[in-house]
């Protein structure tokens, strides 16, 4: 039981190690959905169709956008309800503001990572995150319909153009949703920030003592949380060829449901961005394969429920060495390891 | 101002200048008239000290008596009220409490904040070595893949010791740095801290243990209520005398007189050949008023027996017998069942496990008799005043007002608040104790001891897991030593010797 017993394991992988086991959820989520596509394929002539592919990708871009950057703020053992908000918000920018698709992209990049900031100062300064962006929430939906008091506006030709653009059948946004939920995954796993980032949301108390830049480093996340949903806003902008100041409302709690199936702790300090992936793939699946079948809408809402508690609590039992799965060795529990209750091993 | 590089380090200050260069002794730490008040509590008054280039410093008090605001405020971490500190060089403080990320691996935790780049991104293969080799300077061979959650305490102690290690510091400030580590452990300090010495880093050491401090130190500062009332090289001091300075009086006898033999009276609880949970074939019983004790080195399957008595773990074979019924299927089913049955537990991690730290002293220590004090379930405030008051008396706790919250005091004041919790308990019929005096000092020990001989002469029945062998000879009836989950043997508690448990607790005997 001696230290010295331990073997010295040499691992030469690139990634952290911590970053391979934030994976592991994203694994099982992604086998699920890989059986369930492969499942709708077969038997679902209407499935296979190009036009419904296409129809789900556009679907999944602005979610996985905005579940990225909720991802990243429940890392910090945070909240950011204000997303859905600043998605209208964004949308509405982009119909109301008829200058260059330029000046609106830029206008609405800035206006996110601004809304993002507000949110991060606020919690650096000891405002709870559910309170804080609870308000923002609001201010944001506000200043959305003051902008643009109902659906419509006009958007730009030369961005409705590029963001509508499909190769194949696979749409532009899409397209840079994945490539912006890889860089964000990227960043909050691989760099100095991102390190801290799970320090921060493993115990900010220990954070601080270890002298880590705990405030700088929240206002990175809730301001890469604010630029994701502004992102998403213009991916939903593609969808609806239009403004809308109510469009975002459902995506705020779909982000957060998102970033939970993918193994994200509520707690904080464990998980992975790109789980995001495979979870918005499941619920845009569900959300499909029900529409497809002529399920009555209502019953999607049930349906996302049971599939966010039952993964969770898939994901408990998994943290248990006598669980049915396996693959959570290392996984999320927070500090109930055998080795924090003392028990001889 | 640029970040600090990591884990309390405070901006060198050169002291050349003042201490006439080259010509003058080649002090590490110069305090000259250190003061600090907090509101009305006068934290540390007035404390001049030097501490030598390659000298270990023991700073010795009880707690409450200012040690670790001195230490922060010569870390850097807080500003003196009045006076100066200069440190030549970095500190690094390894704090009591560990401040650790569980669920990041080794490697992580000691190279956060300061992460090896290649293009931006973390170099994880630099990253690992460098944790490695921040290992092998403490002697410590672990995979620095593991997650820190899964290292045992002591494994998660010499993990923190190696990344304060890891800043080359001129000064490491070690606070109780061997309370989860066993002897062998200790010795990998003692050979780390002796290496650093040579290379000229300065140590100071907060021990409780004595025997450590005078193996450690080549001097002992000693505070009481805030002032130095002591210093000077360790031969000067006799365990006596150094016992005698730190609680500013002589402490007749740390450990209360034994009882005299009692009638063998029906146990309160019987192990019979009890197992699961990384134990096997338990098996020994608990009389009134008898206090027993379960010696073994750390992660032999102790603190499993403190729970399986307390009803936190339920056994997977063989069953508990409480005052001569077997319990439902062999155990308690939950630890509410023990507690009804008069079967209390004091956990080992009060700041995790034991105490809620948000809420006051009066709600912790009447949050395991509310029922009694409160029949009517409407909290009476003049009730629980009145039953509160001789506890807090009987315990001498140390605090502004009831209302206080129980974070805020002391780790010895907090371990009593922890105590009295269930002296309020009227049919107390079994006390747990896992590790109960870990980084509580000399002081508190014997009035905790104190309230432990009252409760077992009360014919309370003591369950006394304990990693200071000293602690179980000084207080038990009745030693039994576990090695890997089973009992090894058992020793009389008046005739022990810390050889005879050591060689059981290695597995030798």
């Amino acid at each position: 039981m001696s230290a010295l017993t331990h073997a010295t394991a040499r691992r030469a992988t690139p990634l952290g190690t911590t970053t391979l086991a934030g994976l592991k959820p994203a694994l099982f989520i992604t086998l699920i959905s890989a059986l369930a596509v492969a499942i709708a394929a077969v038997v679902s002539e209407p499935f296979r169709s190009p036009t419904n592919v296409e129809s789900l990708l556009f679907q999944m871009a602005p979610l996985l956008l905005v579940a990225a950057g909720q991802a990243v703020v429940i890392t910090t053992a945070g909240i950011d309800l204000s997303v859905g908000s600043m998605m209208s918000l964004a949308t509405v920018l982009a119909a109301a503001s008829s200058s260059s698709a330029g000046a609106v992209v830029a206008l609405v990049l800035v206006v996110g990572l601004a809304g993002g900031l507000l949110n991060g100062l606020g919690v650096v300064s000891g405002v709870n995150p559910l309170v804080m962006t609870l308000g923002t929430m609001a201010i944001f939906r506000g200043i959305a319909l003051l902008v643009l008091g109902q659906p419509g506006g006009i958007v730009p030709a030369d961005l409705l153009t590029p963001l509508t653009t499909v190769f194949g059948h696979v749409p532009l946004t899409f397209l840079l949703a994945l490539a912006g939920v890889a860089l964000l995954w990227l960043a909050s796993a691989e760099t100095r920030w991102g390190r801290t980032l799970f320090a921060v949301g493993g115990d900010e108390g220990h954070a601080r003592r270890a002298r880590l830049p705990v405030r700088r480093t929240l206002l990175i996340a809730y301001s890469v949380s604010g630029l994701f949903a502004a992102l998403g806003g213009l991916a939903l902008v593609a969808r609806i060829y239009s403004g809308d100041p109510n469009v975002g409302d459902p995506f705020a709690l779909d982000a957060i449901t998102a970033a939970l199936i993918g193994g994200v702790a509520v707690t904080g300090g464990r998980g992975s961005v790109l789980a995001v992936i495979p979870a918005v793939l499941l619920l845009a699946l569900t959300d499909n394969l029900l529409n497809l079948a002529g399920v009555f809408s209502y019953w999607q809402y049930i349906a996302k429920g049971v599939i966010l508690i039952a993964t969770l609590a898939a994901y408990h039992a998994a943290g248990r060495p006598s669980g049915l799965l396996t693959m959570a060795r290392g996984g999320w529990r927070k500090g109930a390891g055998d080795a924090s209750t003392g028990g001889a091993r | 101002m640029p970040r600090s590089e990591r884990s309390s380090i405070a901006e060198p200050i050169d002291v050349s200048g003042v201490y006439g260069g080259p010509a003058g002794p080649p002090y590490t730490l110069v305090c000259d008239e250190l003061d600090k008040r907090f509101g009305a509590t006068h934290a540390v008054r007035g404390v001049s000290l030097t501490l030598s280039r390659g000298r270990t410093l023991a700073l010795m008090g009880e707690n409450g008596a200012g040690k670790s605001t001195l230490m922060a405020m010569i870390a850097g971490e807080l500003k003196p009220g009045s006076g100066s500190v200069a440190v030549d060089g970095r500190v690094a403080v390894v704090h009591q409490e560990l401040s650790l990320f569980p669920q990041l691996t080794v490697a992580e935790n000691l190279g956060l904040g300061r992460e090896p780049r290649l293009a931006g991104l973390v170099n994880n293969r630099r990253l690992r070595a460098d944790g490695r080799a921040a290992l092998d300077r403490i002697g410590v061979a672990l995979d620095v893949d593991t997650p820190v959650e899964r290292l045992s305490p002591a494994e998660q102690q010499l993990v923190e010791i190696a990344r304060a290690v890891a800043l080359n510091p001129s000064l490491l400030i070690l606070d109780e740095p061997t309370s989860s580590l066993e002897p062998s452990q200790v010795d990998l300090l003692y050979a780390a801290t002796e290496r650093l010495k040579q290379d000229g880093t300065s140590v100071i050491f907060v021990s409780h243990r004595l025997e450590e401090v005078f193996r450690f130190a080549d001097e002992i500062a000693v505070m009481r209520s805030g002032a130095l009332v002591g210093a000077g090289p360790a031969s000067d001091y006799t365990r006596e005398s150094l016992v005698a300075a730190m609680v500013g009086r002589e402490l007749e006898q740390l450990y209360p007189e034994r009882s005299a033999d009692r009638p063998q009276a029906e146990p309160v609880l019987r192990f019979e050949g009890v197992g699961g949970h990384g134990v096997r074939d338990v098996s020994f019983a608990i009389r009134p008023g008898q206090i027993v004790g379960i010696a073994g080195l750390e992660g032999h399957g102790q603190h499993v027996v403190a729970e399986l008595a307390a009803g936190v773990r339920k056994p997977r074979a063989g069953r508990l017998v409480l005052d001569g019924s077997t319990r439902g299927d062999g155990g308690f089913k939950s630890p509410r069942e023990a507690i009804a049955a008069g079967v209390a537990f004091v956990p080992p991690d009060r700041r995790t496990s034991g105490l809620m730290l948000p809420l006051s002293i009066a709600e912790n220590l009447t949050v395991a008799a509310a029922h009694r004090l409160h029949p009517t379930r409407l909290l009476n405030g003049g009730a629980e005043r009145r039953a509160i008051q001789p506890v807090v008396e009987r315990l001498r706790l140390r605090f502004a007002e009831l209302e206080q919250r129980v974070g805020e005091l002391s780790g010895g004041n907090q371990q009593k608040v922890l105590f009295g919790r269930w002296l309020l308990v009227r049919d107390l019929r079994l006390l747990v104790l896992d590790d109960p005096t870990r980084g509580v000092d000399v002081g508190a020990r014997a009035e905790i001891y104190g309230v432990l001989r009252e409760l077992a002469d009360r014919g309370v029945g003591v369950l006394l897991v304990s990693t200071d062998m000293l602690e179980l000879i000084g207080l038990a009836d009745e030693i039994h030593v576990m090695y890997e989950g089973a009992v090894r043997g058992s020793v009389p508690g008046h005739s022990a010797t810390e050889e005879e448990i050591m060689t059981l607790a290695a597995g030798e005997a």
